[in-house]
């Protein structure tokens, strides 16, 4: 009874929010390149993110998803993903044009899976790896209407432990990006 | 002894600064920064340093970066910084998002930085440099540079 209480007045508050706190929602779609840390070539990941604006852009709070397709070459086959989660608020700018600061935290996570039988039959067929971390992100934004097309960098810095830290190891990922959305 | 030194050099940085914090307005006083060492994705991080000089709107700087090199000479440049404070100086846990350009001695640059300064002096940031050179472009990143602030 409780439970639905609760879920209840927080979904009054989600719907009644756009009067009470000038809030708005968006929904984009996300396209760039990505960089990881031990390598100098961009990757192409895509993706997208949900966004809840409050008090006309003073502060937001988004979800994003990105991931780098699938590569498959001499018998191996590799992807990348992150989700994360920010807090933000415009720091410069008009209601059409905007710079808006982010900072949150998230998740990378990827693998390397042989598909090739000889390797396959290897010890380690797959290997993964899960990273979390720090993430930020500059945002320079315009507007036209309910249109929300954004240039963004976002940097990932991942967990080190206190042997990495001691040897002055960090795991930085670097993401340039386009945003194009719509606020509903 | 040098520990105890260096904490009550903090203490009384932080002591004075939150007395004229309290006193202050609008800030346009300056910091130096004096950035030291980097993590990078390699054991041993990076001999990176930078001096920097900024207030709540800009900041410009000096860096010097030992690990790597532009043809036989470590890469050094300058860069021109636009500062937006989330909380600025007259936090005592400052923060800032910054995004900048620069001539470096491999090409022109650009900097897109976060830097958090916590009790006036002990100074965290979390730089990105993009280096043009001829047919594409490089990422480098600081991931965690740390050094000093001094506030005057």
């Amino acid at each position: 009874m409780l439970q639905r209480l609760t879920k209840s007045c927080l979904l009054v508050a989600f719907f009644c929010a756009p009067r009470t706190y000038g809030a708005s929602y968006s929904v984009l779609s996300s396209a760039g390149l990505m960089q990881q840390p031990t390598s100098h070539y961009y990757h192409f990941v895509y993706g997208g993110s949900g966004q809840a604006e409050f008090f006309e852009q003073k502060f937001l709070v988004r979800g994003s998803y990105l991931q780098r397709p699938k590569f498959e070459e001499a018998g191996f086959v590799d992807q990348d993903s992150g989700a994360f989660a920010f807090v933000g608020s415009q720091i410069a700018g008009n209601k059409i044009f905007g710079v808006t600061a982010l900072i949150g935290g998230g998740r990378i996570n990827g693998y390397i899976r042989a598909t090739d039988e000889y390797y396959s039959s290897e010890d380690a067929p797959e290997r993964s790896y899960s990273i979390s971390g720090l993430s930020t992100a500059l945002e320079a934004s315009a507007r036209w209407g309910s249109l929300h097309v954004a240039v963004n960098h976002q940097t990932f810095v991942g967990y080190v432990d206190r042997e990495q830290l001691n040897a002055y190891v960090g795991w930085p990922y670097n993401f340039f990006l386009v945003n194009v959305g719509f606020t509903l | 002894m040098k520990r105890r030194f260096l904490l009550l050099l903090i203490a009384v940085t932080a002591l004075f600064n939150a007395t004229k914090s309290a006193a202050a307005g609008s800030d346009d006083r300056v910091t130096y920064s004096l950035m030291l060492q980097s993590l990078a994705p390699n054991a041993g991080g990076q001999q990176a340093y930078a001096l920097r000089r900024g207030t709540d709107k800009i900041e410009m700087s000096l860096f010097a970066n030992r690990s790597l090199y532009a043809g036989n000479f470590p890469l050094m440049g300058a860069t021109y910084d636009w500062r937006f404070a989330i909380c600025g100086r007259s936090c005592f846990w400052q923060f800032y998002a910054q995004a900048g350009v620069g001539l470096s001695t491999a090409g022109p640059m650009v900097e897109i930085l976060w830097s958090s300064i916590l009790l006036w002096t002990v100074r965290i940031d979390m730089a990105t440099h993009l280096i043009v050179i001829p047919n594409r472009v490089i990422t480098w990143s600081y991931p965690l540079w740390v050094g000093f602030a001094i506030p005057l």
